[in-house]
């Protein structure tokens, strides 16, 4: 008989944050992607990061400010002061440095975060202020010609640490599906995988034995500890994904689990043994998305 | 949101100052109200339903729309301080349209006088045919010119076009005369046709974008070709909010001037 994927009864727990959306543009799509992928380098966590980002979309050549091919980033942070720093020195470092590259908000509130306005600076006196439409735009002189920067981006409400976890045989099977799942995802838009290829194997817990640690690994999840600790993980499990997903809403994070975790159920792996999600019991995060209902079983 | 028509009734042949007419943008949109907005016609005060048929519909939109139907030479002050809402006038209009407009939308489907869009603050006005001199410049008895907003000419301009312009976006399809940008602070202006060799002349700062060969003296220096990204930013912008299309990056010969007054002003000639 063939064995079902359990489902487990439990929660994703997770919490409020600061968003702001960055739209790359390059001469050519390998550039904007260049320059994105450097934006959104060291950004997995906010444990140790400072923020947590990723590549949202792909925009055609009709859907960016310039009519160039563009990326369209996700920055999350826990404050707004951090974001504000995360962004400027990305944008600094790592945008403005790559070459044809220019910079956009990619959307919009009341709080502005700046940009341009700081990053004019760099043109030395020779940098030029450009308003179109309602919006403010700086031309700053660089070696490839000119890098057009926005003047402000800004930062909305968001959510971060929507997650689930994969538990199955071995590191294979459960590889596959997961790699398969954050496909699915990364089709969607107003979500990030914030974590290399959008895979977490260190699933980590709120504190630690050593004082200076704010977390540490996720023992009860680790199938070499399963004689040391009292683990969560059965004698078929031998291997545990997560997926982390950081979003605008509760209900862009809600549909990224729902389909990330179809994604894996249909794939019918006799290797997966079930999906389960982190939490700490529900009262460190105010957003619970329950694996259950958000599935409709 | 309404729908109204302005219908002339009998030929307008002396000065019509519809400086006041603006005010229909914050009245309360009845026939009423409409018809005692005050107006001066031969330098008589007279009422708007002394000089058009009004026609009041509602519309689908989001805004009011004003249709003005048989105008000449002689509608002065059309769009005056203009401050939402869309305004379309069927023909040509006078001198000093759009002068220190806000906001909205004024399209002019014939020619335009002296001091279209002077000392205009924001909005965007399309203009046709042609317009004459002192476009986007400075109002009588003003320093500043144009400080927002965006103007697009599809015929020619004459002379101090965007004169001590400040901020704000000037198109001009065909050939623009004498002074153009004659003490220009900022803002851009983009030129198709030709232009005089006076353009720029005492320019501080801002941008002018030229996109047919013709002479500018010495006064500007050559520094460099650029890809001019901007040029794309603009384009967009202009193609998706009001339908314009301006032709695809090339690159640019950037000039700075004017050298005799110290300015930083910049002027991109489109290479070959």
């Amino acid at each position: 008989m063939k064995k079902e994927i359990i489902v487990e009864n439990t929660f994703a727990e997770a919490f409020p944050m600061k968003v702001s959306r960055l739209v790359i543009t390059a001469y050519t799509k390998k550039w904007a992607l260049e320059a994105a992928n450097s934006f959104v380098g060291f950004a997995t966590s906010v444990i140790a990061c400072g923020c947590e980002a990723g590549i949202e979309s792909y925009l055609e050549k009709n859907e960016t400010p310039d009519g160039r091919p563009g990326i369209s980033i996700l920055i999350f942070s826990m404050s707004e002061k951090d974001l504000a720093k995360q962004i400027l020195n990305r944008a600094g470092q790592c945008v403005m440095t790559s070459p044809t590259s220019a910079l956009f908000s990619g959307n919009l509130s009341d709080k502005k975060i700046s940009l341009g306005k700081s990053l004019r600076y760099f043109g030395d006196g020779f940098q030029i202020s450009k308003k179109v439409g309602d919006k403010r735009y700086w031309r700053i002189p660089v070696m490839d010609g000119e890098f057009i920067c926005e003047e402000f981006a800004y930062q909305t409400k968001g959510i971060g640490g929507g997650n689930f976890l994969i538990l199955g045989k071995d590191i294979e099977s459960v590889l596959d599906v997961t790699e398969k799942a954050v496909i699915q995802i990364n089709k969607l838009k107003n979500v990030i995988l914030p974590f290399p290829g959008g895979i977490v194997r260190s699933g980590s817990k709120v504190g630690s034995k050593y004082r200076n640690l704010i977390a540490s690994t996720n023992f009860e999840y680790c199938p070499g500890l399963k004689s040391l600790v009292k683990s969560k993980l059965n004698e078929e499990v031998g291997c545990v994904l997560e997926i982390v997903i950081d979003g605008i809403s509760e209900v862009d994070i809600k549909n990224a689990m729902k389909i990330g975790i179809k994604t894996i159920l249909d794939t019918n792996n006799e290797n997966i043994h079930s999906i389960s999600a982190g939490n700490y019991g529900g009262n460190l995060g105010p957003y619970h998305f329950k694996l259950r209902e958000i599935l409709d079983v | 949101m309404y729908k109204i028509l302005l219908k002339v009734k009998k030929p307008i042949d002396a000065e019509l100052n519809l400086m006041n007419l603006s005010s229909i943008n914050l009245i309360e949109k009845t026939e009423k109200k409409i018809t005692n907005i005050p107006l001066i016609y031969k330098n008589k005060k007279c009422k708007v339903k002394d000089i058009f048929t009004i026609i009041l519909k509602k519309n689908n939109l989001d805004y009011d729309e004003v249709f003005i139907s048989g105008s000449n030479k002689f509608f002065n002050y059309i769009g005056y301080g203009w401050e939402k809402d869309h305004l379309r006038i069927d023909s040509d209009v006078g001198s000093f349209a759009a002068v220190k407009m806000r906001s909205g939308k004024l399209i002019i489907n014939g020619s335009a006088e002296d001091f279209l869009g002077s000392s205009m603050l924001g909005g965007y006005v399309h203009v046709k045919k042609n317009v004459q001199n002192f476009l986007g410049s400075a109002f009588v008895g003003t320093r500043s010119g144009m400080t927002g907003g965006t103007i697009l000419v599809t015929g020619s301009v004459g002379s101090f076009a965007a004169a001590h312009m400040r901020r704000g976006l000037i198109i001009i399809r065909g050939n623009v005369g004498k002074y153009c940008a004659f003490q220009m602070i900022s803002g851009t202006v983009m030129i198709f046709k030709s232009f005089a060799e006076s353009i720029g002349i005492s320019m501080k700062r801002g941008t002018i974008i030229l996109m047919s060969n013709g002479k500018f003296g010495k006064r500007f220096e050559k520094s460099g070709v650029i890809n001019f990204i901007f040029l794309d930013l603009l384009a967009t912008h202009m193609k998706s909010n009001f339908s314009v299309t301006l032709p695809d990056k090339k690159k640019f010969i950037r000039y700075f001037g004017d050298k005799n007054a110290n300015g930083l002003g910049e002027i991109f000639l489109k290479k070959g």
